[in-house]
């Protein structure tokens, strides 16, 4: 699965002592907010903790749970990314004869 | 095992955890140093879905025994019985991320996760269980005194999502109780009906001791 595929429309925040430039960090703490539940689903699938160069930690939560408990703010998070939303393009049927 | 030994020799040469891979046993097991000279042997698994027994039994049939088990990928879950052969080692487990909290303890085979270890002494301690168990690696069967045995997800979360819930439950099947490992942060509420939607409970630490006596 490809991670571009699903991320359309979503914000990625560190938090944690990589977002502090702690320099003793042990993980990365990243909140993504998805726009359904079933983005977040397939972007569980979609990210592999191991090919980062510290462990990480991955909270996805929708964008409305994340205004209900003030995530940004309780976490003290830097936006790190902001995703446009994904456009297809619908294949064209070919005109040859 | 060879090329996911070769993988996590490379990840640490990489990092600045100040280890360094020393050598390798014929068992190919890492010997790894930490900066203050402590040297142990770590096991390296490649297990895509459940590490069993199966898994880690002939790693400690050799000369050589590892004081510490890790497996790749680390989204893999450790089944109870696996756990129990590797502690009885005695050992220890975890994923490449831990290689480097076993080297600070300066003992690997005693190295436990400390939030999974807080999780355990707390429910030990309390007055209405009798015994507390591994299902998997965060799954623990709670036998109780009085009211039914239950399973107890923890999932390491300081704020738990109702995403948090659908992962748990594809990861390890039926729970109880599923509980977030801090003491701080929130359960959303999508996240408290996502679980009742499973017939399961979403709660706290401080929820979860009282759900205990109930």
């Amino acid at each position: 699965m490809s991670l571009g595929a699903v991320a359309g429309e979503t914000e990625w925040h560190l938090f944690g002592s990589v977002n502090r430039d702690c320099p003793d960090a042990s993980d990365i703490d990243l909140m993504i907010f998805c726009k359904s539940d079933a983005q977040a689903d397939m972007l569980r699938q979609a990210i592999d903790p191991d090919s980062l160069s510290l462990p990480l930690h991955l909270s996805l939560l929708t964008f409305e749970e994340a205004a209900v408990i003030d995530a940004t703010s309780v976490q003290q998070s830097t936006v790190v990314l902001r995703l446009a939303p994904i456009t297809t393009t619908k294949a064209i049927p070919s005109t040859d004869t | 095992m060879g090329s996911v030994t070769n993988w996590v020799a490379e990840k640490l040469a990489e990092d600045e955890q100040h280890l360094k891979v020393v050598g390798r046993t014929p068992e190919e097991f890492l010997v790894i140093e930490s900066e203050d000279s402590y040297i142990f042997l770590v096991a390296v698994l490649g297990v895509q879905d459940v590490v069993q027994v199966s898994h880690v039994q002939p790693l400690f049939g050799g000369v050589n025994k590892p004081q510490l088990v890790v497996n790749v990928p680390s989204k893999a879950l450790w089944s109870g019985s696996a756990i129990d052969f590797v502690h009885s080692a005695p050992s220890a487990f975890g994923t490449m991320g831990d290689i480097a909290r076993a080297a600070a303890t300066k003992a690997a085979n005693s190295f436990r996760d400390k939030s999974m270890g807080f999780f355990i002494n707390a429910m030990e301690q309390h007055t209405n269980v009798s015994a507390v168990s591994y299902l998997y690696d965060s799954v623990f069967r709670v036998d109780r005194r009085n009211g039914a045995s239950l399973t107890v997800a923890v999932i390491d979360a300081y704020n738990m999502s109702a995403e948090d819930v659908r992962n748990a439950r594809t990861r390890v099947g039926h729970f109880d109780v599923i509980v977030k490992s801090s003491s701080y942060g929130s359960i959303t509420a999508q996240a408290w009906a996502t679980a009742e939607s499973m017939g399961a409970q979403a709660l706290t630490f401080g929820e979860l001791m009282k759900r205990l006596s109930r």
